[in-house]
């Protein structure tokens, strides 16, 4: 399974916050830009063609106060930390809020994943 | 632009009456055709770079708007040509990091200003004391229903007892208010968002940020806008347009003088919570 595939599918059941902690750095990433994309895209009511990117600012794809707030409380319920309203509008990618956010979430252990009836991809 | 500091200009057209506020309105363009004609040779190299990053055209085109009008009123006020203002940042009251209220250089007058655009919509505040202005486009319900835990719990259960009907504009009116208040004090939403209280209790004053009166101001269906005035004084808070041509003429100056001169609203003293 490729990596977009495993992330795919973990959109399709967001959010699992276990499965997330105990995947890998990189991956925990790159799930979180796309589940900031796909929620983004919604807010800002943007065309299927005019896709957000990873690769830009939130404030360059039209991400203000009220949107960042909104994001926040998406973000935090989604992933379970707390996230400020102000690194959701620094002058960094989503890519970069998204690694940071990964930064942040704690790996559950093996046992405490297994416990609750997940598979590692 | 080439960022020189201050240079010989005209004399200030429009002087900043003591403690009071002056609030502008710019409506964007309609198309971004205009924008290939607007003066954007007056903006600094960090305001280009910032409005060639917008992915959007009408974000780049709101930007562009907003900045040209802001060099230029505060060129009205200071008299120093708008292509050599210098604007910087006020220390962070948080952090102490230069991300604070926003500042004009290389003036001895004591001006503050504020800025907020919002979907083809910018407010500009001019004062003698720090202001905070902010301006946002009436949010969905679904929007309003998300934010409202982030705020001060009186303000949740002030704007819990509305018909779901009323709560957009509401949420809207209260957002902007408190986000001009944190633009005002300089940390912006780097402070807990619900450690002040700027509902609409007609008990509550005591309980809102003492010496601000923090205010919202009606005039654009479409959106909510809020003021934040520093002021233990009396004051009087005026709102003007400023015209579209402004963005395209040579000099404005005289075209600001005008608009000056013709004030849409006119909110007396004694204005905490809302018109």
């Amino acid at each position: 399974m490729t990596e977009q595939a495993v992330s795919a599918a973990y959109l399709e059941r967001y959010p699992d916050q276990l499965a997330l902690r105990a995947s890998d750095f990189e991956l925990r990433t790159h799930t979180i830009a796309d589940y900031i994309c796909q929620e983004l895209g919604r807010f800002l009511e943007i065309p299927p063609a005019h896709r957000v990117s990873a690769s830009r600012s939130l404030r360059s794809q039209g991400v203000g106060s009220i949107t960042a707030l909104k994001l926040r409380r998406t973000l935090e319920d989604a992933l379970g930390i707390e996230v400020s309203a102000v690194d959701l509008l620094r002058d960094i990618t989503v890519a970069e809020v998204a690694a940071l956010l990964a930064s942040r979430l704690d790996g559950p252990t093996v046992e405490q994943f297994a416990a609750a009836g997940g598979r590692k991809p | 632009m080439t960022a020189t500091g201050s240079a010989p200009g005209p004399a200030p057209v429009i002087a900043a009456e003591d403690g009071d506020l002056h609030l502008w309105a710019l409506r964007q363009p309609w198309t971004d055709e205009g924008s290939t004609v607007m003066v954007k040779s007056e903006l600094d190299d960090a305001e280009l770079e910032r409005a060639a990053s917008f992915v959007q055209p009408h974000d780049r085109l709101l930007y562009l708007s907003a900045h040209i009008a802001l060099r230029r009123l505060l060129a009205a006020y200071v008299g120093i040509p708008p292509a050599h203002l210098r604007l910087g940042r006020a220390p962070c009251p948080g952090c102490g990091g230069p991300h604070g209220r926003p500042v004009v250089l290389d003036t001895d007058l004591p001006l503050h200003f504020s800025l907020s655009h919002s979907h083809g919509l910018a407010i500009f505040g001019v004062a003698t004391s720090p202001v905070g202005v902010d301006v946002e486009r009436v949010p969905s319900l679904e929007t309003a229903e998300l934010c409202l835990p982030a705020l001060h719990p009186e303000e949740q259960a002030e704007l819990a007892r509305l018909p779901e009907a009323e709560l957009p504009v509401s949420f809207g009116r209260l957002w902007t208010r408190k986000e001009a208040y944190l633009k005002g004090i300089g940390t912006g939403l780097s402070r807990d968002l619900a450690a002040d209280y700027l509902g609409e209790r007609e008990d509550g004053v005591s309980d809102r940020p003492k010496g601000w009166v923090v205010r919202s101001v009606t005039g654009y269906p479409s959106h909510v806008t809020a003021a934040a005035l520093l002021t233990d004084d009396d004051h009087c808070t005026t709102a003007r347009r400023l015209p579209t041509e402004c963005l395209y003429i040579e000099d404005a100056s005289e075209l600001i003088a005008v608009a000056r001169q013709q004030v849409c609203t006119a909110l007396p003293a004694n204005g905490a919570g809302s018109e």
